[in-house]
């Protein structure tokens, strides 16, 4: 197992459960940052985050623009903005034109995570009716990183997933509940 | 195809770009900064930074469209519309007391934050009172707003933006179809003093009571950020009020000291009396 220092989950709106339920169990020590982009409504800036923040004991956040990353967040991309991982550890945020009809852009989060954290970052994509992430995952697995997608058979949608296996070689195709067991190992590793 | 430069070829464009043209992006954000350079090369399709270098250097007329694919665009009308409802409700009417006043845009962008503006000083009945000066560090994009005509996909967006601003009337009154492309009613602008400028420190206006300067922090770097900050607060009077994007911070100790906070959700600010 690498020694991973963060974890990149991308996902749709209509992974909204799956992404609570992980949440839900993880334990407010955990130690590493978990970045989150997650398609999700533009014009609607509030709610998202309350709602995920229900359900985790870590704190889950928006980023404001140039925040530092700490370890045990979690950072969920904010509406109509891109979120950049920054080289030195930092969030930028972006309102280039969208990607994929996406922003935040699942691809460039996955990227520019994968730049910055190289060999050392786990990428999920899980659920969603939109190529968007697949390239993203690429990118993860070209710079040495851990990729894993929500097992297609249990996706609500699976056109995300699907479409990141055709694209990149996979490490991992894991359901809801190997995810989770895969968060706790790498914690404790 | 070109997916990734490296950040001694990044310094490399933006070392041409100081020394041909006096244009310093030296602090700016690094992954928007390299993504704009990399999407300028495969729209232009140039095949590496070398070639890229030579042609910023060598031909001004392909440098000033450089600029125009490396500046940012706005992408929609009436973005974040409770902030629009907050400037007409709340800021107008707290600076039309007086007989004339400025408004800044330190980067006007491609110019819909712009129209926006303009839309809401129209329908309040002070388009004429107020000078609003918009500066861009690109040629290009100030013709293109002048020029007024953006891609129709977006009037959806540009359209419900505006009715959540709750504005007075239908966008579609502010522009005609032409080739299927959304002509903006350009005598908006008529008023307006475009500022074309190699820097935001240079050729600003003097006394200005508003700067709208929205989702541009987020392409500096925190040092550079700082130092943007400070030059705006020397801009604006006393009393003034500055903007910024809901994701930017005015968080320095500084900062924090010569403004008070107006609106927090919306990132109003207000210049301090002393």
């Amino acid at each position: 197992m690498n020694d991973i220092k963060a974890v990149m989950i991308g996902g749709s709106a209509g992974s909204f459960q799956v992404v609570t339920k992980i949440l839900a169990s993880l334990p407010k020590d955990y130690k590493l940052p978990i970045f989150m982009c997650l398609h999700r409504l533009k014009h609607v800036r509030s709610g998202f985050v309350e709602a995920l923040s229900i359900k985790s004991e870590m704190p889950v956040i928006e980023p404001f623009d140039k925040d530092p990353i700490r370890p045990g967040v979690i950072y969920l991309a904010p509406a109509n903005y891109h979120m950049y991982i920054e080289a030195d550890k930092r969030f930028s945020l972006s309102t280039e034109e969208p990607v994929n009809h996406s922003r935040p852009s699942i691809d460039l989060s996955f990227y520019t995570a994968a730049y910055a954290y190289k060999s050392k970052l786990a990428g999920i994509i899980l659920s969603g009716a939109n190529r968007d992430g697949a390239k993203g995952l690429k990118a993860v697995k070209d710079n040495g990183g851990i990729t894993i997608v929500q097992d297609p058979k249990e996706a609500q949608v699976d056109t995300m997933p699907s479409s990141a296996m055709a694209l990149t070689s996979i490490d991992y195709v894991y359901s809801t509940d190997q995810i989770i067991s895969f968060l706790k190992k790498i914690n404790n590793a | 195809m070109i997916e990734e430069i490296g950040i001694i070829e990044v310094r490399k464009i933006v070392s041409t770009l100081l020394e041909r043209y006096e244009i310093d992006l030296q602090d700016y954000s690094m992954t928007s900064l390299k993504r704009r350079f990399i999407l300028s090369m495969l729209e232009n399709k140039v095949k590496n930074v070398d070639e890229l270098v030579n042609k910023i250097i060598s031909n001004p007329q392909f440098f000033e469209k450089f600029m125009f694919d490396i500046s940012i665009n706005d992408t929609e009308m009436f973005r974040d519309p409770s902030l629009w409802r907050v400037i007409r409700n709340e800021i107008i009417p707290k600076v039309e007391a007086q007989l004339t006043f400025k408004i800044w845009m330190p980067d006007c962008g491609s110019g819909e934050e712009l129209y926006s503006l303009l839309i809401i000083l129209k329908e309040e009945g002070i388009l004429d009172k107020v000078k609003v000066y918009a500066s861009n560090l690109s040629r290009k994009k100030i013709e293109f707003i002048k020029e007024g005509v953006y891609e129709i996909k977006r009037d959806d967006v540009n359209s419900a933006n505006y009715e959540r601003a709750k504005c007075n009337n239908d966008f579609s009154e502010y522009y005609t179809l032409v080739n299927n492309r959304m002509k903006m009613d350009t005598s908006l602008v008529d008023n307006v003093e475009f500022i074309h400028t190699n820097s935001i420190f240079k050729k600003s206006p003097e006394g200005v009571k508003l700067i709208i300067f929205r989702n541009h922090l987020i392409y500096l770097n925190k040092t550079l950020q700082n130092k943007v900050i400070e030059h705006l607060q020397s801009i604006l009077l006393t009393g003034g009020f500055l903007i910024i994007g809901v994701k930017e911070l005015l968080n320095t100790i500084d900062a924090e000291r010569k403004f008070k906070v107006i609106n927090d959700s919306e990132r109003v600010y207000q210049k301090n009396l002393y």
